[in-house]
């Protein structure tokens, strides 16, 4: 009787190992995630700003403080990026 | 596709395929750079809307027009007036009251005309009337009164000078 010979013994296992497809680094992850989170808000609360400052425009009143605050959440953006150069 | 089994491609090919995997892995630090990108976009928008980049369409008042040497009572006359392409009506009425409308209705702008017989401003598409006196809407569907524009009579003609600030004719 033939023997059926397999290749899937003990020494030729080249799937994927335990704990594969999580994490390498679950911290530094979690704080790429942040940085996202925190400049979404900021890039949310601009949008906002914009139609404000739209409105107020159409209305011939001014837009200054409406353009330092687009100027200050974009350095706060800018800050949130470049503060892991590790992470960039 | 090539057709070649995976890990016999061409060099380049391979480099190329080694770059878009290696692209692929960065995605969430990607992420972050786009959106300070568009932050910076944001900016530039807002600063461009307050140094006056998007014109304002009441800013288009084109000054004075002349409307017409002169208007008898009873009678009226249509120009265009802040701009060329915003029809006007100028009326004089039976007791020499002159007046002057945006002939748009406020309802599917549809052009207003002067109905002398009925002393009102019609619009002929749905039946709306606007009073004369004051541009209000006295009958049909329309929703606002006329906007109302400023005229000035003038030893040399009638003039068109400004356009009554939104409200004043709303009471």
């Amino acid at each position: 009787m033939a023997t059926r010979r397999s290749h899937t013994g003990p020494g030729s296992n080249t799937g994927p190992g335990p704990g594969a497809g999580h994490e390498r680094d679950p911290i530094r992850a979690t704080r790429l995630h942040a940085r996202i989170a925190i400049v979404a808000t900021i890039v949310v609360g601009q949008l906002w700003a914009l139609t404000v400052g739209l409105n107020r425009y159409f209305e011939h009143e001014s837009v200054a403080f409406l353009v330092a605050f687009q100027a200050l959440s974009f350095a706060a953006a800018l800050v949130v990026w470049l503060a892991a150069p590790g992470e960039r | 596709m090539s057709g070649r089994p995976v890990g016999t491609e061409r060099p380049s090919v391979r480099a190329m395929l080694d770059r878009i995997r290696e692209d692929a892995s960065v995605t969430r630090r990607d992420y972050l750079r786009i959106l300070v990108t568009i932050s910076g976009g944001l900016l530039a928008g807002t600063v461009a809307v307050a140094v006056g980049v998007f014109g304002r369409r009441d800013e288009d008042t084109g000054g004075e027009v002349r409307v017409a040497p002169t208007i008898a009572p009873g009678g009226s006359v249509r120009f265009a007036y802040p701009s060329r392409d915003d029809s006007a009506i100028a009326v004089r009425l039976a007791d020499g009251t002159l007046v002057a409308y945006s002939s748009v209705c406020t309802h599917l702008s549809c052009t207003v005309l002067w109905n002398a017989d009925a002393d009102s401003l019609d619009c002929p598409c749905h039946e709306g009337r606007f009073d004369p006196r004051d541009g209000q809407v006295v009958a049909g569907p329309p929703p606002r009164a006329l906007a109302a524009i400023e005229l000035a009579e003038r030893t040399d003609g009638i003039y068109a000078v400004g356009i009554s600030e939104v409200g004043d004719g709303d009471a």
